[in-house]
C-alpha cells in the first residue's frame, strides 16, 4: 500500500517526513495569546447568545402583537409564531418566519453558530441533544454562517454539518465517499448546505435520510 | 476555568504547541499560516478544555480540529490552494535543505484530505484506525487516499525520490 513503486517503504517516508520539519522555527505565539484569544472568543460568543435571545424575543413578540391586533379586527387570526405552519420536511417550521439575523456581516467568527443553530434544532428536533464538534475560528469575508456536530443515529455515528452561504459566496462542495449533501438556495439569495459525514467506525452515514428535508426546511427561512 | 485546569491546560500546551506547529506546516506548507491554525485549534482547546474528561484523548481533539481547519480553509474560495503540475527550482542550498524543500512543495500538490492522511500517517505515526478519526471517515477511505495521495507524491517528485529515499 505505501509503497511508491520505487521501494520507498513507510519508515523512508516516515523518516522524510520528519526530516522535513526538523528546522522548526520559534513559534509566533506563546500561551497569553492562546487565552486572549479564548478570551476574546467567549466573549463574542456570549454576544452571539444574548443577540439570538433578543432576535427571538422580538421576532414572537411581533407575532402575538400581530395575532391581537388581527384577532380583535377579524375575530380569529392565528399569528405565525403561535401556530407555525407545516412545511413539506414536516418540520413544523413556518416558512414566513422571520429569517434570524446573520451573526456577522463578515470577518472571523466561531464556525458554531448560535443562532443557527436553534433553527436546526428546531427543523431536527433529534439533533438537539447532539454536542457541538471540535472546531476554530474561520475567517469568512462574505459573511455566512455554519453549524457542525457529533451526532449519533442509532449505531451509526459521525459529524453533521449545517453550512448557511450568503448570495455571491461559494459553499461547501465536497462530495467525498461517506458522506451525504444537500443544498438548497435560501430566501436571502445564497445557499443552505447540509452534509453528514460518517465516522471511521459507523457503519453508514447518520441521519442520511433527513439531510435533503432538513436543507429544505432550513431555506426558507434563511 | 480553575486554576488547576489552568495550570493543565498551561503544560499540555508547552508540551505539544511545537508538535502541532510541525503537523500544520505540513498540511499547510507555510509556517506563518501553520502558526495561525496551530494557534486557533489551541484557542478552540482551552474553550473545550473542562468538556474534555479524558486526558487521552486530548492529542485526538486537537488533531481532529487542525486537520479540520486546515482542510476546511483550503476549500474556501478566498483561501484555495493552486495545485502544481511542475515544482518550482528548490533553493540553492544544502542537500538537506533541498530534500525538506522538495518534500514540502511536493506536498503542496498533493490534495488537501490525500495531504492530511500522508500527514497523519507518516509525521503523526497514526495507523488507519487513528487517521479514519481524526479525518472523520472510513478506514478505507483513508486507505485509499493513502494510495492516491503517494501516487500524486510520486508523480510529482519524479527524480527527486531518489534523494528522499537518501534523506531517509
Amino acid at each position: 500500500m505505501t509503497d511508491m513503486g520505487r521501494g520507498l517503504d513507510d519508515d523512508t517516508l516516515a523518516a522524510a517526513f520528519r526530516a522535513a520539519v526538523a528546522d522548526t522555527p520559534e513559534p509566533g505565539f506563546g500561551h497569553s495569546d492562546v487565552l486572549a484569544g479564548s478570551h476574546r472568543a467567549a466573549r463574542r460568543h456570549r454576544m452571539l447568545v444574548t443577540g439570538g435571545i433578543a432576535a427571538a424575543v422580538i421576532v414572537l413578540a411581533g407575532g402575538v402583537t400581530t395575532g391581537v391586533v388581527l384577532g380583535q379586527d377579524r375575530g380569529s387570526v392565528t399569528s405565525a409564531a403561535s401556530a407555525p405552519a407545516q412545511d413539506s420536511a414536516g418540520s413544523g417550521l413556518a416558512r414566513e418566519a422571520a429569517p434570524v439575523p446573520p451573526a456577522l456581516g463578515g470577518g472571523c467568527v466561531n464556525q458554531q453558530d448560535p443562532g443557527l443553530r436553534s433553527l436546526v434544532d428546531a427543523a431536527l428536533p433529534a439533533l438537539s441533544s447532539a454536542t457541538e464538534a471540535p472546531t476554530t475560528m474561520i475567517c469568512r469575508p462574505g459573511g455566512g454562517r455554519e453549524v457542525h456536530l457529533d451526532v449519533t443515529d442509532g449505531a451509526l455515528t459521525g459529524l453533521f454539518s449545517v453550512v448557511d452561504t450568503p448570495a455571491g459566496e461559494q459553499g461547501p462542495t465536497d462530495a467525498a465517499l461517506g458522506w451525504v449533501q444537500a443544498t438548497e438556495p435560501t430566501r436571502s439569495g445564497g445557499t443552505v448546505t447540509v452534509t453528514s459525514r460518517a465516522s471511521s467506525d459507523s457503519g453508514g452515514v447518520p441521519y442520511s435520510d433527513q439531510v435533503e428535508a432538513l436543507a429544505k426546511a432550513l431555506a426558507p427561512l434563511l | 476555568m480553575d486554576a488547576a485546569a489552568e495550570q493543565a491546560f498551561a503544560e499540555y500546551f508547552r508540551a505539544r504547541r511545537d508538535a502541532v506547529r510541525r503537523t500544520a506546516y505540513l498540511l499547510c506548507g507555510d509556517w506563518h499560516r501553520a502558526d495561525d491554525h496551530a494557534q486557533a485549534a489551541f484557542v478552540a482547546l482551552h474553550r473545550h478544555w473542562s468538556r474534555i474528561r479524558d486526558p487521552q484523548a486530548l492529542d485526538a481533539w486537537v488533531r481532529r480540529t487542525l486537520v479540520r481547519a486546515v482542510v476546511d480553509e483550503s476549500r474556501r474560495p478566498w483561501r484555495r490552494e493552486r495545485f502544481v503540475e511542475r515544482l518550482p527550482e528548490s533553493a540553492a542550498a544544502g542537500p538537506d535543505v533541498a530534500t525538506r524543500t522538495t518534500l514540502v512543495e511536493a506536498l503542496r500538490s498533493v490534495p488537501p484530505r490525500q495531504r492530511a492522511v500522508l500527514v497523519l500517517r507518516y509525521l503523526e505515526g497514526l495507523d488507519v484506525a487513528g487517521a479514519a478519526e481524526a479525518l472523520g471517515c472510513s478506514p478505507g477511505t483513508v486507505k485509499s487516499q493513502t494510495a492516491h495521495g503517494l501516487a500524486a507524491l510520486r508523480a510529482t517528485l519524479g527524480d527527486s525520490l531518489d534523494d528522499l529515499r537518501a534523506a531517509g
